[in-house]
């Protein structure tokens, strides 16, 4: 956990119902207080986000209707002015700043009449399924494979869920997802590809988009249980006579899966990027489209907008894992 | 039943013989002996070593250049002649995959050999002189890591526009950020230990104990975060090539090559087949290779 | 008084490590009578701790355990039965109070589980709160809620106390229970668990290597070296007439407070190297002593008395 402000501390129990009697009202200041610094420190990082992207694309040689031969000069001038880009760099600077305040992000340069707040609105909830649903298949893939790897350490159980780890951090993405739809979509025909019709178009293009996160975490969690299954506290965990399977589950696997959460933030910006591919081989209209057609269109707008929102999400996943995480770990404090 | 003289005192030289000791061996010498016992890092070793060789001289083992059209061999499949098939130009696929190991290996070293140098001196710097220093420069690092790196890459990739050397450059500048916090760990770490006291009562500047003193003794952690960082390089170069902004033709990654051929992936899947394995077996071998460099230069498992 | 809890004969454990087998405990044969405090000394790497262990059957998956007999309390101990014994009748805590306690649990939650894992009849939260009182935890309402990052080293050790104490067992096993204390603390945790063997009449073996604790708590004594047990006695036997040049070596290099200001005598080199353990005598390289006949057999046992007992061809002369 990234903090380096006072030496002032409070921990917060565990998410448990007997414990959360405990948590007053103090504690629950203190929670809102830790949330809403670190709200308003993502805030910092997202206004140079936003500065960066914007200095950035305005640093791309031409403007953005330059490169177009179908628009006559004279409409591209046009254009310009409609959009303020003639304006000083600092007044169109302080405008943006202002609008993205306003949560406004601004029109779109290619899609005529759409601003990058409908293009978001739009993709964003596809993505938002696909991606949910990877989040969930990688967690719920990658947590008890990783505790049967490391429980059967060198067996056969061992063996397959690390070739299967090795094969999805090792395969390119975009040659996994066309052998699926090759498999699925082409050969069996089990499943659909090319049209978006909500959760059971989903499956597919989640699974994909799950499978190097899925790998990741078994990894992690293999290593975490084996590190943790050699610990003086498991064998105190025996020695006071529980039962191998508590000792397990309850004491080695809360230890072990201390690195997911603090990967959760990570996995999350895997998510979304990994679906920039994912979501054009499946033809899923989500964000990541949007996004990939935007770069392809030089659509500058869109570009920074979506870059933005990608940012905040991130930010704000950040904070929730470091919640999360000191929620399982009472020796992380929220400072 | 007994010898009276089993009960004479040892001599020094039976009591000698009796020692049995374990020769020691220096830190890379034991890393190394290690590393020769763990047979999947031998094989990732060799893999890559094989690879490299291919990269530099396999061109030279075809007739074919990689640029050359011959569209009387358009999409023909694997054949004596042409051993990986050939593309919808009729470009030889084993020639064209030969130069896309170049490219993606220099990519993999070259963009991971620039995030190492800038990720020492800035990880070095943080963590050495530490203070308010340190506070500013980890904030800046919270920051990049709180924007997506791919997003990151691709912003870059559109400003500098497309090409080899953006490639080069915009992943090294994009992916320093992991290797500073390590290296600001490990120097933080090594910082109190004793033979740094040394050197600083023996009067060597803060440069000189930082980067002859410290860095050196980081290196085992950097080497493996560098193995890591390769395949990391190869990987996103691959997705930049899907995205539209890998290199431009007539010159081809191994991602330009396997994005080329997944539209056509159902009629034509040699043409996917060949980059696609090339990348995934050299990924693995990079895989293989980290993985038993961290077990055999971790200290914690040194007895 | 002298019913015996613990009978363990013929003990061998064995660890299987990829550069051999590791014999870390060699024929080793013991007993603990009802109330008494069983010392067990020796270095580190002398098959101390892992002697009992393997009676806990907590050696780990590499390991081979082997012996003629294992009973507690009459009845045979076999890999299965422990299981519920352990925590229960027997319990044991270890050297680390630091590492010993599970980071992510209350302390409440930690004790709780004992006693639901052993049926408690009583009110579960009401005995945690009573022990964490007895050893000195207070206000135990409050400090159950604790995580043991919250607690001191000491205290730590007192929570692994109350832990051992929690189903009233009949033989507490404590590894080097004081050796990552600080001295004061030490005599404080010492104290505590004989406060609590005199209410109890529980049973203790007491491991560690610190001469200065075995004589201030121990009834009888066992000395090991290289897995093997070179004498066995009463603590006034050992320490007042010891026959073993090892045991002798050992108590040359502890300094005596009462004693006019002596040199203090180590004891040169290294113990053996259990992957290949000498055929002989194990002490035979460090030993002043030694004979020729030391190398090649292994010295068989003299008995002084019924409780006097020691492993060293010296006795032939004497």
């Amino acid at each position: 956990m990234a903090s380096y402000t006072a030496p002032y501390i409070l921990v917060v129990r565990r998410f448990n119902v007997k414990i959360l009697s405990i948590l007053n009202c103090k504690g629950w200041f203190k929670i809102s207080r830790y949330i809403l610094r670190r709200i308003f420190s993502g805030l910092i990082t997202l206004f140079i986000v936003i500065t960066i992207t914007f200095f950035m694309m305005r640093a791309i040689p031409g403007g953005p209707f330059t490169d177009e031969k179908a628009i006559p000069e004279f409409v591209a001038q046009k254009m310009s002015e409609r959009y303020g880009l003639n304006d000083p760099l600092y007044i169109q600077y302080g405008r943006y700043l202002l609008n993205v305040l306003k949560l406004d992000l601004g029109p779109s340069y290619r899609y005529e009449g759409m601003t990058v707040n409908e293009l978001i609105a739009g993709g964003f909830p596809v993505s938002c399924i696909v991606g949910g649903m990877a989040l969930i298949f990688s967690l719920m893939a990658g947590i008890p494979a990783g505790v049967i790897s490391a429980l059967k350490r060198g067996k056969w159980q061992d063996r397959l869920a690390m070739i299967l780890a090795t094969v999805g951090v090792t395969v390119p993405s975009f040659v996994i997802a066309s052998l699926l739809v090759y498999v699925f979509a082409m050969q069996l025909g089990w499943a659909s590809v090319g049209f978006w019709d909500g959760v059971s178009t989903a499956f597919l293009p989640a699974l994909t988009l799950a499978l190097y996160p899925a790998a990741f975490i078994s990894r992690l969690v293999r290593s975490g249980m084996l590190e943790v299954l050699g610990q003086d506290y498991i064998r105190t965990a025996y020695a006071k006579g529980l039962s191998e399977r508590s000792v397990i589950y309850i004491h080695a696997l809360k230890n072990a899966v201390i690195p997911v959460i603090t990967y959760l933030g990570p996995l999350t910006a895997g998510i979304l990027t990994g679906s920039f591919v994912i979501e054009q081989v499946y033809g899923v209209p989500g964000l990541g489209t949007f996004f990939v057609t935007s770069i392809s269109n030089r659509d500058y707008t869109t570009i920074m907008g979506v870059t933005i929102f990608y940012s905040a999400i991130l930010v704000a996943f950040n904070i929730v894992a470091d919640i999360c995480l000191s929620f399982v770990d009472p020796r992380i404090k929220l400072r | 039943m007994y010898n009276p003289e089993d009960f004479l005192p040892l001599t020094v030289d039976e009591r000698e013989s009796s020692e049995t000791l374990r020769p020691s061996k220096t830190y890379w010498a034991d890393a190394w002996s290690r590393l020769k016992n763990d047979r999947a890092a031998m094989i990732g070793l060799y893999v890559i070593l094989a690879v490299i060789l291919l990269a530099v001289f396999g061109p030279m083992l075809s007739r074919y250049e990689y640029d050359g059209m011959d569209f009387n061999v358009s999409n023909d499949p694997p054949s004596l002649t042409h051993w990986f098939g050939c593309d919808m130009f009729g470009r030889d696929l084993f020639v064209r995959v030969m130069y896309g190991a170049r490219i993606s290996l220099s990519v993999g070293f070259i963009a991971s050999f620039i995030s190492l140098a800038i990720g020492v001196v800035y990880g070095g710097i943080s963590g050495y002189i530490g203070g308010r220093l340190d506070d500013v420069m980890m904030r800046i690092v919270d920051v990049i890591y709180s924007v997506p790196a791919m997003i990151y890459v691709i912003l870059l990739m559109v400003v500098v526009g497309a090409g080899l050397k953006s490639i080069f450059i915009t992943l090294g500048i994009s992916y320093w950020a992991p290797m500073a916090r390590m290296v600001r760990a490990e120097v933080m770490r090594l910082k109190n230990e004793e033979f740094v006291t040394a050197a600083r009562v023996a009067g060597a500047s803060s440069a000189r104990i930082l980067f002859r003193h410290i860095i050196p003794n980081a290196m085992g952690a950097v080497i493996v975060t560098l193995t890591f960082s390769v395949p990391g390089a190869i990987f996103t170069e691959a997705f930049l090539s899907f995205v539209g902004l890998g290199v431009s033709a007539p010159m081809a990654s191994w991602g330009v090559l396997s994005s080329d051929a997944v539209p056509a992936m159902a009629i034509y899947p040699w043409q996917l087949f060949f980059p696609a394995g090339a990348i995934s077996i050299t990924i693995l071998a990079f895989n293989f290779l980290g993985d038993g460099l961290r077990d055999a230069l971790d200290p914690k498992l040194r007895k | 008084m002298s019913e015996e809890i613990l009978r363990v004969e013929n003990l061998h454990t064995a660890f299987k490590t990829s550069a051999g087998e590791v014999k870390a405990v060699d024929g080793v044969s013991f007993s603990v009578n009802r109330g008494e405090v069983l010392g067990i000394a020796g270095e580190s790497g002398s098959g101390k701790s892992t002697a009992m262990l393997s009676v806990m059957g907590l050696t780990g998956e590499n390991s081979k355990v082997s012996a003629d007999n294992i009973s507690f309390m009459g009845e045979s101990l076999s890999s299965e039965n422990i299981k519920s014994l352990r925590g229960g009748k027997i319990s044991m805590i270890f050297q680390d109070p630091m590492t010993s306690l599970n980071p992510v649990l209350s302390a409440g939650y930690q004790l709780e589980e004992i006693l639901r894992r052993h049926h408690w009849k009583g009110n579960v939260r009401e005995r945690v709160a009573e022990m964490m009182t007895k050893v000195g935890i207070v206000p135990a309402e409050e400090r159950m809620r604790h995580y043991p990052h919250e607690f001191s080293g000491g205290q730590r050790q007192r929570l692994m106390i109350a832990m051992s104490i929690l189903c009233d067992p009949e033989l507490l096993i404590a590894d080097e229970p004081t050796t990552a204390l600080d001295v004061t603390v030490q005599a404080q945790i010492l104290g505590l668990l004989r406060e609590i063997r005199e209410a109890s009449g529980m049973s203790m073996i007491l491991i560690t290597h610190d001469l200065g604790v075995i004589a201030g708590e121990a009834d009888r004594v066992i000395v090991m070296y290289g897995g093997r047990i070179m004498e066995e006695g009463t603590a006034q036997e050992i320490f007042k007439s010891p026959m073993h040049p090892y045991t002798r070596g050992l108590l040359r290099s502890v300094p005596k407070p009462d004693a006019p200001r002596e040199r203090l005598i180590p004891i040169e080199g290294q113990p053996p190297d259990l992957l290949n353990p000498p055929e002989g005598c194990p002490f035979v390289k460090r030993c002043s002593e030694a004979m020729k006949i030391c190398l090649h057999r292994k010295p068989e046992e003299s008995c002084l008395s019924d409780t006097h007992r020691y492993s060293c061809w010296k006795r032939e002369k004497e």
